[in-house]
């Protein structure tokens, strides 16, 4: 039973690290039509950036990751400034091809800025644990659920409740149509760049603690997320969210009572069949009909 | 052999007016009528007599095996991406499959045998992939060959086949290669070997090049829907191509495998099929050329690049999105171009098809 | 040759086809009328197979499924559409080519090992796409890539493809779309040849002029259904026929 729920803690913590770079690919493609395969490259630097932050400058930690999370929106704008506009007219394979590109690219600084050897990034909690039902939960693992469940609840209002929200979702379904309307297109892509940009490296902050810091770090977090929005139909938060969870259990469960090694196969096989068979996602959402 | 290329020279001249009825009645599409087997000769010719002269010098030789080795594999992803329209981000994996199957059964069974069956391995798998993500889209084609290609280094760093657990999936010693009691001992006799094999491959993707198969693949990419009211299976077309494409892959491992001694899951990881994308758009994707220029060049570019290592990535990635950005069309392309206007100026007509 | 019975579409809520029944002989002309709306496209697309319908489709005699574009081919049905859809890339005899009737050999085995053969089939497969090219009257042109082509030829290009495959029935969708007045009356008389050549046409179109002087009959659809079928001078002047083109 212990084993169990520390594998079930551990399970959504990794979901709910895939649900945040999977929610910033789903609310930028929304919202400006562009797949951004460059997340993982976005992740690492997020990570990196804390590190540094932390250790190199010796900043205490938790301003180390606020820190970051700032640079990292910032990038997201300078992203936007210089890439949505030639990307924003091109079909969506060669706009995943692009941004693929330029994901390797971030790595690739990231490689130039300290080097390819594996580091490993301090939670705001340590080591620390607690017992829940018998199994020894990091504290850490508890911080990150708890993120997610606030980023996700606030996007969520965001999207539904708010002026702009309403006009992120007008944006989404015509563009042209919004500018006519008098949204303000432009800004509002920054915006969102911005967004999915900062989650990008939140999650690399928070996966930080779990995994070790390689610059290639966020290649398979990425490669889930985008399963995670497959999952759940490139729509819907809530679909997306189950993914991402589905995807994270895969892989603990699969890792704790199976092999730990190949724990990853589990999350890799599931997106495999779901493409293949079910390529709408599990939960119906309505954009997949665009791609 | 020979007579089936006489024959279709002259078939497609319309050279034998009383052979046939009518006079040009008979004439073949443009494409036949390129001159790709010449081609051919002539790029082995040049790369015989560079290496030849270079195979005492160790350093040198192994640079060309290399780029003779993954010219290989830019020519499958050639097949796959370009005339198949399939985002085979799987291909680094394939040549994974195909060097890790030839370099565990040659110790017991011998090269040929160990290749063979390396080859027909990813045949069968290749097929698979196509076929179970035969509906998926591109965007979610790539994805899934990205799944599929994370799913085989796991295997390769973990099976005890490939010695997982014991050596982090690292191989050594694995022999050179040998046909038929001819030993490649040195690298410049492997040279010899790898310039034969991509011989071999060139003119097996030109056959391909001069039949119907590159005319449905050509319509299939474009608009799939009017190809199914002609009586064309897109997908079929597709996948027969996919399946090329990553066998062609899985030789390009095998070459690698026995060339370079050891192997390693990391030379497979989907970070080296983004590499073989940007050798094929950087030499130039319209053209089989396209693959064989774009690996020669970045297999070279390490060497100028050796100073300022840690810049290796960086370049790369920017590399590739300058090309996809600003140069679709790649080297080749601009060559092609070049040789239009050339052939404008001295005033020859026709606009036959542009494909290598 | 072609009997379409009971052919349902639906589009969401809609219903676009509810319901038509057809039949061509061999060699007969009919021409599909309506105003728009009508459903007279989405009928076309339900029997090639593009979209979802029911109902049943025999050609030949032998049931064809819907919903297989490849199936209803292979049949002995193909099509031209209303936008000319050529592919750029190739020539205007490969073009062709591509809607040969017999695909034995155009795979990986017939590039390689049954090369001979493959080129004997190429051979024949390449006179037959010029002879179709001829009908048309695009012959010279037989080389050259089909971007380069105008309207109007690319145009007859579809229908020399449509033609290649030696089809029991070609469904025309819209064929005059964007020609002239002289250029339709071409079409017209070239339409009229082939058919004389015992293939059935069926053509989907507004203008009534060249499709009075060349159909054996007319049916009209409005709203998804038959509301006249006949030659053509009767029904142009049915009341019913004249009040749905003027209530629109």
């Amino acid at each position: 039973m212990s084993n169990f729920v520390a594998l079930l803690f551990s399970g959504l913590t990794l979901g709910a690290i895939y649900t945040l770079v999977s929610l910033g690919i789903v609310i930028l493609y929304k919202a400006t039509g562009i797949v951004n395969a460059a997340q993982f490259g976005l992740v690492g630097l997020g990570a990196y950036i804390a590190f540094w932050a932390s250790t190199d400058a010796g900043m205490p930690l938790l301003v180390s990751y606020l820190l970051s999370i700032v640079v990292m929106a910032l990038v997201g704008v300078g992203l936007e400034r210089l890439t949505y506009a030639p990307l924003r007219t091109r079909p969506v394979d060669s706009v995943f091809l692009s941004t693929l590109a330029g994901g390797f690219a971030f790595v690739g600084l990231i490689v130039l800025w300290y080097d390819a050897e594996p580091r490993s990034l301090r939670s705001l909690f340590g080591l620390d644990t607690v017992t829940i039902l018998g199994a020894p939960v990091p504290k850490h693992s508890l911080f990150v659920i708890v993120v997610c469940a606030i980023a996700v609840a606030a996007l969520s209002w965001a999207f539904n409740r708010t002026d702009m929200g309403r006009q992120v979702r007008a944006l989404a379904f015509d563009r042209d149509a919004a500018r006519l309307q008098g949204i303000a297109v432009n800004r509002l892509s920054i915006i969102t760049f911005a967004l999915a940009s900062a989650m990008a490296g939140l999650a690399g902050i928070l996966l930080g603690p779990v995994a070790a810091l390689t610059p290639e770090m966020g290649l398979s977090p990425m490669l889930f997320a985008f399963g995670a929005a497959i999952i759940g139909g490139f729509g819907r938060f809530g679909g997306v969210v189950a993914g991402a969870v589905l995807l994270g259990l895969a892989e603990q469960f699969g890792g704790g009572y199976i092999s730990t090694n190949w724990r990853e196969i589990f999350p890799f096989a599931v997106m495999l069949l779901i493409i293949a068979f079910r390529p709408e996602g599990l939960f119906g959402g309505e954009a997949s009909a665009r791609l | 052999m020979r007579r089936v290329l006489a024959s279709e020279r002259d078939q497609s001249a319309g050279a034998k007016p009383g052979h046939r009825r009518g006079k040009s009645a008979g004439a073949l599409p443009p494409v036949y009528r390129r001159r790709h087997y010449l081609t051919v000769v002539a790029f082995l010719v040049v790369i015989a007599l560079i290496g030849a002269g270079n195979t005492e010098n160790m350093y040198q030789i192994s640079v060309f095996n290399n780029a003779l080795t993954i010219s290989v594999a830019t020519v499958g992803l050639y097949f796959a991406y370009q005339l198949g329209g399939m985002f085979a981000f799987s291909q680094a994996a394939f040549m994974g499959i195909g060097a890790y199957t030839s370099a565990i059964l040659s110790p017991d069974y011998g090269f040929v045998f160990s290749a063979g069956v390396a080859l027909i391995v990813a045949a069968v798998l290749s097929y698979g992939l196509a076929f179970l993500l035969r509906n998926a889209k591109h965007m979610y084609f790539a994805i899934g060959a990205m799944a599929f290609a994370e799913i085989v280094v796991l295997v390769l760093r973990n099976w005890e086949v490939t010695a997982g657990p014991t050596g982090g999936g690292n191989l050594y010693g694995i022999a050179p290669p040998s046909v038929a009691g001819y030993e490649f001992p040195l690298p410049g006799d492997i040279f010899w070997f790898l310039l034969a094999v991509l011989g071999v491959v060139l003119l097996l993707s030109v056959l391909l090049e001069r039949s119907p198969l590159r005319r449905h693949s050509l319509a299939v990419k474009a608009i799939p829907q009017v190809t199914e009211s002609n009586g064309i299976d897109p997908r079929r077309s597709a996948m027969t191509l996919f399946t090329y494409g990553s066998t062609l892959g899985a030789l390009a491992g095998v070459l690698q495998a026995h060339s370079l001694g050891t192997i390693a899951p990391e030379s497979f990881e989907v970070g080296v099929s983004i590499n073989l994308f940007l050798m094929l758009l950087l030499g130039g994707a319209g053209s089989l050329w396209g693959g064989v220029a774009g690996a020669f060049f970045l297999t070279w570019l390490p060497e100028f690049l050796r100073p300022v290592k840690e810049y290796e990535t960086v370049v790369y990635s920017l590399l590739l999105l300058a090309v996809i950005v600003l140069f679709p069309n790649g080297i080749v392309g601009a060559i092609s171009w070049l040789a239009e206007k050339a052939r404008g100026w001295t005033g020859r007509k026709g606009k036959a098809a542009n494909h290598a | 040759m072609l009997e379409a019975k009971d052919i349902r579409v639906k589009f969401g809520g809609n219903t676009a086809v509810d319901g038509v029944t057809l039949s061509l002989d061999e060699g007969q002309v009919v021409g599909i009328v309506g105003p728009n709306g009508s459903g007279k496209t989405s009928f076309l697309n339900a029997i090639c197979g593009i979209v979802p319908a029911t109902g049943s489709l025999t050609l030949r005699g032998r049931q064809v499924p819907l919903g297989r574009p490849l199936k209803v081919r292979a049949a002995g049905l193909s099509r031209t559409f209303q936008t000319p859809q050529v592919f750029e890339d190739l020539t205007c005899v490969e073009n062709v080519m591509l809607s040969d009737e017999r695909f034995r050999r155009t795979g990986f085995l017939g590039a390689t090992l049954a090369r001979r053969a493959m080129l004997r089939d190429e051979h024949e497969r390449t006179e037959r796409a010029l002879r179709a090219l001829a009908t048309v009257g695009l012959a010279a042109l037989r080389d050259q890539l089909a971007e380069g082509l105008a309207y109007g030829q690319a145009r007859y290009l579809e229908i020399a493809r449509a033609l290649a495959g030696r089809p029991a029935v070609i469904a025309l969708d819209e064929p005059s779309a964007g020609l002239n007045a002289e250029e339709t009356k071409r079409l017209a008389d070239l339409l009229r040849s082939v058919s004389e050549e015992g293939v059935s046409l069926l053509i989907v179109d507004h203008k009534i002029e060249y499709l009075s002087r060349i159909c054996d009959r007319i049916d009209v659809l409005e709203l998804g259904r038959l509301i006249a079928s006949g030659p053509p001078e009767r029904v142009f002047k049915d009341p019913a026929v004249i009040e749905a083109y003027l209530g629109t």
